[in-house]
This record gives structure tokens, C-alpha cells and sequence, in this order.
């Protein structure tokens, strides 16, 4: 019958009896755990018959019988005579039998007739979890999957008074700046809005303003809306696809979705999808959050960087990148697993704000928005991103829409303390206008790293002293990637499922709120990423937490060394913004990234930027 | 149907293979892929050491936005 | 209500094909069906060997009694869901009536007390179908009736898996003893020897024995629980029964058991030969108090076969000299479903409705 609800407090009598001469590791350990937790516990001794074992419970009169036996053909009959004899002896009156072992799995314990059944991937504290009488979820061994606010505690306080007062300076010096002006970016946020508002309301809905958009955008997109001629390599998405993810959402959505691995339970690792293809997108988000992914970041066509405006209506793309519609991230979000974090994020270009408006509007919990990044290392005009940047994070606030800065400038070669110079002052901005900004700076190899030769003997003390910066100048979230380990993967899978493993277990050794962490076909790019990629790398991160654990990982001392460097270069760079009076001529100046860095001012959205009426 | 169309998309295949050279290795892992019938098949990962090359292969059964065989594969 | 039951006598026995055929003839019939099983039935492959495996196919009208989880990934569609109460491995179990047909995966309750409860939430004019799982018996008490699924997968030996059928026969027809008094699971009356918590570990035996030839000579002795036939076997040994003539005062002991269930528990079924045979020979009288029918067995050739490389095949023993040996050795009706079609089992299916 129904399991009573148990008081945790009252100690339950449990027997653990190994079925198995050499196989009792496991009920030992879990003894060990109940005794812990003042419980009643008797291992009976190894190699009993299935009858001993029931004659020897039944004397016990106990709450729980757990049984250990590595499982094969020949032994499962043996447990499912032993699950009979239980039966027939009245043992199961009253307890709850459960079967633990390699390969035991739900559903073969189902088949066997236990009540519970336990895998060797199973933590010992959900057995014990069961034995209180918590409701433990056993049809994937752990408990249900819950979202988590990554920036919840954070006072957005400067601990580094002189770089919290350049950046504060700065940051409402853009702010005033972009107050002043606009662009087709802000203006199209602003009619996508009042479209889906008028959306389904009456037939032919927002004809006027779609006009209106269309005249807004440009190149194919602008196509699209004139005349209806697809982008290339895009064609709708078909009944057959939208019903595809349909079903997926039922068995995603029911509770009994089988985890692989629970030990990324209570860590917020996220991975990037975007095969372009959203039936593709659900699979690999589905299996991704299976073994263990908390969360899961949409990334669309580089083209939606370049080009002005984004289309409606579900789209399937050939190639790299989903495309951004709200049909499209509809549909995404129907096969979500119940509790997974969603960002939704634009190519950092021309749709920043618009962008923002469909994650909101499609319900997502995170977004992104970097303004240094975009117009230094990703060819979009720093004019017109400031000023698309500054919306997006006003429209972030409204919607309470937490977002990433990113540094991946870094990549380019722009020096740390150039990149966190910027993301710094964004961030600010966003922390006054309101909004819930996470850092995001690189976690990497970056050609900083190896020039400098901070990397040169590890790749612990560089990244370490990062974020120590970073923690020491402001109390705010930080999010680091991402993702994490770039540069340092080959194309080697095992190589490069261990550096993003040791990354992301650095990264959250440090204190951060949450990694993202790439396939393990990061550095191969032939082909889409595979849905076995995707699990190596969890399954790394997995392994790689399980092995530091609680242990710690101790950088050499040069990382206070390079964070007290760091810091210094910091505020020196701030500085000089703040002296030259104007931070989005610093971005065409070079003050946060030169050419000399490998950084380039874009000019995607170059004369754009009018200002207001 | 083919046990192939239950493939989500790729199907890697990760071998040590006896030869001279990287090209040869990779020429030969080719090879190997149109004789298990991958039509769409790449080199992943290749490194030569000693006798031969640990390479990866990738036979792609389905990229995204295909029409993919495995749809509906819980319906009756 | 009539429940029939579905058991194996081992994994890949044939259970799934036998149950889908008996969903078929109830179906035809219009009969109302109150689906569910002990184990975990109905997937595309075998959890253990990786095989493929027949799928349940559920009609419209049924009610299904699965875990919640299941039914509601299932293709088929379901209304009218309600707990149970009743808890297994894989979540909730929920009754459904199927509204729109199609595969399911039964995952029902696994142990007597929770299969007689669900089981009772089936409609009074409605035929309940129990799916087994592996060779578990147990919970099969519920059923009035039981069709055995047997093969290959037990044992390749035709020889053996007819003696098996024949003994499983020869406990299912021992005489029920209507005319004693129960209570308290107990037997109650003056020279009763009444022996608690079964009879199935070695020295149990003995000890009953003892007791049998103690100052006080009981008539009957009732044996509540599991009982393995050495157990018994030990006991009539130390009464000198294996020897013809033993004790007289013994002649007049009459056993009785719980259930046929009970026998097939612990221990080697074909034990139950020898036992029988001593107990008839000295003139015993057995019987049990609760009865069950055995309809039939059917007989599944499938063996999988383990490969050198670590993974399972399909093989089989050749069918036709498989099932010919099998039921010219026994008395019990056999029949092999994918050979000679389910004529038979329907046939088993009538008697069991009149």
C-alpha cells in the first residue's frame, strides 16, 4: 500500500543482507549512513540462502529489507525468488524490500518485484532518503529537479571602493549617453512587443506594424517579411516535426524521465544547443538534462548577428545556429524537463533588445546582453550596440530577466583586465537601471594566458586568480565560460572531456554560480555536434566533481600574484575611461581592446544610431 | 526499419588502426565507414603513434533539419 | 469477478505473448478486462538481455492498473484516472480506462497484499488479467485460475519441463479441505498440530518430526507458509516413512497446507514427486485451504543464449519436437501459440468463462 508518511526522527529497522559473497560494499557503506542517522541496522553476514535471509528478517520484524547482488540472467531469478519468498512469508506486511547493485535499475526491480531498486550510480543518500520516508523520486533514483535564482544573495555591492567609483562614473555616462538615442534595434524590441501583444487578437493581426518592422529590418529577414521568400537554408518547420516535439514533451514532461547521473543534482551546469534544428534541439536537451544539465542555452545563426530583424513562425535551419522566433522557442520549451533553466540569447549583434522581449515572452529564465564583447571581438558597430545594449538591460529589468556579460573577448586577445574593465562597467550600468547582471568572464586558455605565460604551467592559477578579482571588486554572481576550457580542447574526445571537466570543477571549486561547459566535439568542426558528445562531457564534469568533492583545488601562490595584477591593470584601464569622458569612443579608441589585442570595432549597424526626437 | 535509423544523428566509431602514416590512417578509416555503409562520414579525431592511428570516425545518419526515420518511433 | 493469472516458470517463457492473446479473446468477446501486472511488461527490449520483445497492446474499454508515470507516456490514451494507493518501483499505480488503444507498459503492484487490493477495484462483472514476471508465483494467489507460460527458457529439456507441468499439476489438484475449522491463521480443533511460518529451512524437518512422534500424537498437521519439499521430505525421514511400513501411528496424520501457491515456492518442484509418492504410499492424506485451477501451460521454444562476446541471441529449440514431447508427457493441455495459433489457449479461455 501507499508508503505512510514516516517521521524522519523515528529510527527504522533496516536489514541489509548481501545476496552475494563478495558483493556487500555498498550495504555497508549505507550501514554506515543509517547508523549515522540513528537508525536500526543489521547486516546480515554474506552468502545466506534467499531462505535464511527471509527466516532471519522475519525475526527482525523490520521497516526495510534491502538486498545487494550484482545482477545477471541467471541471478535475477534468484532475486525474484526471493522477492516471492518475502512475499509468501508475510515479510512485505510490512516491509519494503529494495534491491541495489550494478546494473539494478527502477525498472528492473519494477520486474523483479521490489519496491525500490538502486543502481550503482545511485548517491547512498537517496537509499537513506527512502528509509525516511522522504518522497524520493525512484523512477530516476533522485529527487525532482527545481530552477534556482544563480544571482539570489548577491548585493551588487563594490567591495573595491576606487573601481566601484570609476565604474559607477562610467556606467552613468552610458547610460545618459544611450538615454539620448536610438536605433532599429530598440525601435523593433518596441514593435515586437505590440505585435504579440496583438497576436491571435483579430485575423491579419499587426498587418501595420509588421510593415512597419520589415522597413526596420534588412537582408534576408527584411526578404522574408516582403515577400515571403525563406532565408536561406531555413524551410518551415513541418505538422509532422511540431508533433514530434509534442510527444517528447509528454515523456519529458512526466515525472519518470530516467537521470543518468545525479551528482550535477545540486550544481548548475548548463550546455548550449542550437542545431538548428528544434526537433534535433529537444533530443539533445532532453538527454543533455538526463545526465544531469540544469540548464540549457539557446544559440541561433550567426547570420541573426548581421542581419536586422527576426523572423516568425518555426523555422528548421541546415545548419549551425536554431533560429530565434517565439514559435521556435514555444516549441523548445514544450520539451523542457519541469525545472530546467532556459537562457535564450541573441548572436551578440543587431537584435539584443528584441531578443530580450522573446525570452520574456517565452518564459525563459536568463538572457544575455554584452555590449563589449559584441562591438570588439564580434563585429557589431560599439555605437549602435551601446545604445541596443542599454535598452535591452532596461527591458531585462522590467521582465526581472537575469542575463550574462560576457569577456570572450579574451578570445580575440584582448588582455583580462581590458575585457573585465568593460563587462565591469556594464554591469554596473545594468545593476543601476535596475537589473540582475552575472559576470561572465573567460575560463580558459585565452592567448592572454599563453603570451603571458600565465598558463604556462598550469591552467589553475590564471583562471583562479580571475575570479578572485572578480569577487574581490564586486559581490555579484559570476557565471564563467563560456563555455569553460575553450582553447584547451582538441579534438581528441577523451582530452577534451577532461579539460572541460577540470575546468567547470574549477570553476565552481571558485565559487561560482553556475558553468557552461561544451560537447565533447568543442574542437571539431566538420559536423554538428552528436548527442554522445554532449554526454561525455557530462559525464566528465560528473567525475571530475565526485573526485574533488568537498577536497578543494589550491592554486600556487602566483594566482594572488596575477589577481593583485590584475586588479591594478584594472583600475589603471577604468581610469583612463573615466579621464577620457566617454566610454563608447573608448571602445572605438582601443581602451578596452586594440588592434594590437586582436580586437576590431565592428561595423555591423555602423550608422544606425539616430538620436531621439 | 534499420537499427541505423534508431541513430539520433551520428554514430561514432573509435578504432586503432595498423598503418604507415596519419593519411594513410585517415584514408583507411574512410574506407572502413563506406564498407559499414555511412555515406556521411568524417574524421573526428586522428593521432598517429607507433604502429598505427587512434582515430575516431563519424558516420552522420541524420544532420539537423533531416527527415529523420526515427519520428513517431513510440507510435503504433 | 474471475482472475486468471499469467505466470512463468522462468524469464522469456512466453508470458507477454500468452497474455496478448488472452486480451485478444476477451476483447472479442466484449468481456470487461481489468489489465495489470506484477513485474514490469510491455517494453521494447529486455531490460536483462537486450532482446526485442512483444509489446502490450491495450483495447479501448480496458482498465489498466499501471504506474502513473507509464500510462501517461503510453500511446494509448486513458480517462477516468484514479490512485490506487498502491506504490511500486517506478511510481504511483494508477487505474486508467483506455479511451484510445495502444501499447502500454504494465507496471502494477508487486507483492499479494497490493495486488489483492488493486484487484479489488476491478468492477464485479469484469474479467482480471494478472501479467507474471519472471518466475514469481507469489502474488498469483489472487487468481482463481492460472495459465503457465513454460519453454525452453526454463530448461531445453522437453523431459523435465513436462515433469515440471505434471508436478505444478499434481499440487494444484490437492483436495481442498472445505470441512475444517480456520481462524486466527490457524487450523482449529483438537489434534492439530498447527506449524507457523512455513516449513523451509533445513532442520525444519526434523523438528516437525519430533513433534509428530512427541507424547502427544496430533492428526493433523497444518502448515501456514512456504513449504520446501526436502523440508517435508527431511520430516518424513525421520519418521521412517521412506522405508515402506513405517510407523503406524503416523498412518493416520493428514497434512494440510495453505495454498498450492505454497509448494511452488522454495525448493526443486519435481522434489514434490517424491514427497507425493511416500505420503501416498504410507497412505497420507494431503489437501490445502485455498484452491487455484491450472488451465494449461503454454510453450515458448525461445531461448536467449548468451554469446561469447557477452551478448544475448535469439535461439530456439526446434518447436514441433519441443511441444510433441511435452504434451505426450503430460496430462496437462499444452499448446505453443506462434506454432499451432491461440485455438487452444481460447479453448482453456471458454472453460475458464463458464
Amino acid at each position: 500500500m501507499e508508503q505512510e508518511h514516516i517521521n524522519p526522527a523515528r529510527p527504522r529497522k533496516v536489514v541489509l543482507a548481501p545476496l552475494d559473497p563478495v558483493h556487500d560494499v555498498g550495504l555497508k557503506l549505507i550501514r554506515r549512513k543509517l547508523v549515522d542517522k540513528g537508525h536500526n541496522v543489521t547486516l546480515l553476514p554474506p552468502d545466506l540462502s534467499p531462505e535464511e535471509i527471509v527466516s532471519r528478517a522475519k525475526s527482525e520484524d523490520p521497516d526495510f529489507v534491502m538486498i545487494s547482488r550484482a545482477l545477471s540472467y541467471g541471478t535475477s531469478e534468484l532475486l525474484a525468488r526471493f522477492v516471492d519468498l518475502c512475499d509468501a512469508a508475510g515479510l512485505r506486511e510490512r516491509a519494503k524490500l529494495v534491491a541495489g547493485g550494478l546494473s539494478m535499475k527502477p525498472e528492473i526491480a519494477q520486474e523483479l518485484g521490489f519496491d525500490a531498486g538502486f543502481g550503482p550510480d545511485t548517491p547512498v543518500e537517496v537509499a537513506v532518503a527512502y528509509v525516511e520516508g522522504e518522497d524520493v523520486d525512484l523512477s530516476n533514483g533522485s529527487r525532482q529537479q527545481t530552477k534556482v535564482d544563480l544571482t539570489a544573495g548577491f548585493t551588487y555591492k563594490f567591495l573595491d571602493s576606487e573601481i566601484g567609483s570609476l565604474c559607477t562614473g562610467i556606467a552613468r555616462q552610458l547610460i545618459c549617453w544611450a538615454n539620448k538615442r536610438t536605433s532599429p534595434g530598440v525601435e523593433r524590441a518596441h514593435l515586437r512587443t505590440a505585435m504579440e501583444a496583438e497576436r491571435g487578437c483579430s485575423p491579419g493581426y499587426g498587418q501595420k506594424l509588421r510593415s512597419q518592422y520589415a522597413s526596420l529590418s534588412s537582408g534576408e529577414v527584411k526578404q522574408w517579411y516582403c515577400t515571403g521568400k525563406p532565408v536561406s537554408h531555413t524551410r518551415p518547420i513541418t505538422q509532422k516535426e511540431a508533433g514530434e516535439i509534442q510527444s517528447l514533451s509528454r515523456k519529458a514532461g512526466s515525472p519518470a524521465f530516467p537521470r543518468s547521473q545525479d551528482i550535477l543534482n545540486d550544481r548548475n551546469v548548463f550546455v548550449q544547443y542550437g542545431t538548428g534544428c528544434p526537433v534535433m534541439d529537444a533530443y539533445h536537451i532532453y538527454l543533455s538534462t538526463a545526465w544531469g544539465a540544469k540548464g540549457v542555452i539557446h544559440f541561433d545563426p550567426s547570420w541573426g548577428a548581421r542581419n536586422e530583424g527576426l523572423l516568425e513562425q518555426a523555422w528548421s535551419h541546415e545548419h549551425d545556429g536554431t533560429v530565434l522566433t517565439l514559435d521556435n522557442l514555444g516549441l523548445i520549451k514544450n520539451g523542457l524537463i519541469p525545472g530546467t533553466m532556459w537562457q535564450v540569447r541573441a548572436h551578440r549583434g543587431l537584435n539584443t533588445p528584441e531578443t530580450v522581449v522573446l525570452a520574456h515572452l517565452a518564459g525563459a529564465d536568463l538572457t544575455k546582453i554584452n555590449i563589449v564583447y559584441g562591438s570588439l571581438g564580434a563585429g557589431t558597430d560599439p555605437e549602435r550596440l551601446a545604445v541596443d545594449g542599454v535598452e535591452a538591460m532596461k527591458l531585462a529589468a522590467r521582465y526581472n530577466l537575469p542575463y550574462d556579460v560576457v569577456t570572450n573577448e579574451e578570445l580575440c586577445g584582448v588582455p583580462a583586465a581590458k575585457a573585465f574593465a568593460g563587462m565591469l562597467v556594464v554591469v554596473t550600468a545594468g545593476v543601476l537601471l535596475g537589473g540582475r547582471p552575472l559576470l561572465q568572464p573567460l575560463f580558459a586558455n585565452s592567448p592572454e594566458g599563453m603570451i603571458t605565460g600565465f598558463t604556462e604551467h598550469n591552467f589553475v592559477d590564471f583562471n583562479v586568480a580571475k575570479m578572485k578579482v572578480l569577487f574581490s571588486i564586486i559581490d555579484a554572481p559570476i557565471w564563467p565560460g563560456a563555455p569553460v576550457g575553450f582553447l584547451t580542447q582538441t579534438q581528441d574526445r577523451s582530452q577534451s572531456s577532461v579539460m572541460t571537466a577540470l575546468h567547470a570543477a574549477l570553476a565552481l571549486d571558485c565559487g561560482a554560480a553556475a558553468v557552461t561547459i561544451a560537447s565533447s566535439d568543442e574542437a571539431y568542426a566538420g559536423g554538428p555536434i552528436t548527442a554522445p558528445s554532449r554526454i561525455d562531457t557530462l559525464k566528465a564534469t560528473g567525475a571530475a566533481l565526485r573526485f574533488f568533492g568537498n577536497g578543494g583545488i589550491s592554486p600556487t601562490p602566483k594566482a594572488e600574484a596575477i589577481a593583485h595584477e590584475l586588479r591594478e591593470a584594472i583600475a589603471a584601464v577604468l581610469r583612463q575611461i573615466a579621464a577620457r569622458g566617454d566610454f563608447v569612443s573608448s571602445l572605438y579608441e582601443g581602451l578596452l581592446g586594440d588592434r594590437e589585442d586582436g580586437a576590431y570595432p565592428g561595423r555591423s549597424g555602423k550608422g544606425t544610431v539616430s538620436l531621439k526626437q | 526499419m534499420s537499427v541505423k535509423h534508431r541513430i539520433l544523428d551520428g554514430c561514432d566509431v573509435e578504432t586503432f588502426m595498423l598503418c604507415n602514416d596519419l593519411e594513410e590512417g585517415k584514408a583507411l578509416g574512410l574506407r572502413l565507414m563506406a564498407e559499414l555503409g555511412f555515406e556521411d562520414a568524417d574524421v573526428v579525431f586522428c593521432e598517429m603513434g607507433g604502429p598505427g592511428v587512434r582515430i575516431r570516425l563519424r558516420g552522420y545518419v541524420y544532420r539537423p533539419s533531416a527527415d529523420y526515420r526515427w519520428y513517431g518511433l513510440e507510435v503504433e | 469477478m474471475k482472475v486468471v493469472g499469467i505466470a512463468g516458470t522462468a524469464k522469456n517463457t512466453g508470458k507477454t505473448t500468452t497474455l496478448l492473446e488472452a486480451i485478444r479473446f476477451f476483447d472479442e468477446r466484449r468481456k470487461k478486462l481489468f489489465i495489470t501486472g506484477i513485474g514490469y511488461d510491455g517494453e521494447d527490449f529486455d531490460n536483462l538481455t537486450g532482446l526485442p520483445k512483444p509489446r502490450v497492446f491495450v483495447p479501448e474499454g480496458a482498465v489498466v492498473a499501471s504506474a502513473l508515470p507509464l500510462l501517461q507516456s503510453s500511446p494509448a490514451r486513458f480517462d477516468d484516472l484514479k490512485d490506487t494507493g498502491v506504490r511500486c518501483a517506478l511510481g504511483r499505480i494508477f487505474l486508467g480506462r483506455v479511451t484510445s488503444p495502444g501499447r502500454v507498459v504494465l507496471a502494477g503492484p508487486a507483492s499479494t497484499r497490493d495486488l489483492a487490493s488493486v484487484a479489488a477495484l476491478a468492477p464485479e462483472d469484469s474479467i482480471v488479467l494478472l501479467d507474471g514476471a519472471f518466475s514469481r508465483i507469489s502474488p498469483m494467489v489472487v487468481a482463481d485460475s492460472l495459465i503457465l507460460a513454460t519453454g525452453a527458457a526454463r530448461s531445453r529439456d522437453s523431459h523435465r519441463i513436462a515433469r515440471e507441468i505434471n508436478a505444478i499439476d499434481t499440487i494444484m489438484r490437492l483436495p481442498v479441505m472445505k470441512d475444517v475449522c480456520t481462524g486466527g491463521n490457524k487450523v482449529i480443533g483438537d489434534g492439530v498440530l498447527n506449524v507457523s511460518g512455513g516449513l523451509f529451512l533445513p532442520g525444519q524437518g526434523q523438528e516437525l518430526a519430533w513433534r509428530l512422534n512427541g507424547t502427544r500424537k496430533p492428526r493433523t498437521v497444518y502448515v501456514a507458509g512456504i513449504i520446501n519439499p526436502l523440508v517435508l521430505l527431511e520430516a518424513l525421514n525421520e519418521m521412517g516413512l521412506n522405508r515402506s511400513g513405517g510407523p503406524g501411528h503416523v498412518a493416520s496424520v493428514s497434512f494440510i497446507f495453505d495454498h498450492p501457491i505454497m509448494l511452488l515456492l522454495s525448493g526443486d518442484v519435481l522434489q514434490w514427486e517424491r514427497v507425493f509418492h511416500i505420503l501416498y504410499e504410507a497412505g497420507l492424506k494431503t489437501g490445502v485451504l485455498g484452491s487455484m485451477a491450472l488451465l494449461g501451460a503454454t510453450v515458448n521454444p525461445y531461448i536467449p543464449l548468451r554469446s561469447g562476446a557477452g551478448k544475448y541471441i535469439a535461439t530456439y529449440v526446434p518447436p514441433e519436437s519441443f511441444l510433441g514431447d511435452i504434451t505426450n508427457l503430460t496430462r496437462v493441455p499444452c499448446t505453443d501459440i506462434i506454432l499451432e495459433g491461440p485455438g487452444k489457449l481460447q479453448s482453456w479461455l471458454k472453460r475458464f468463462l463458464d
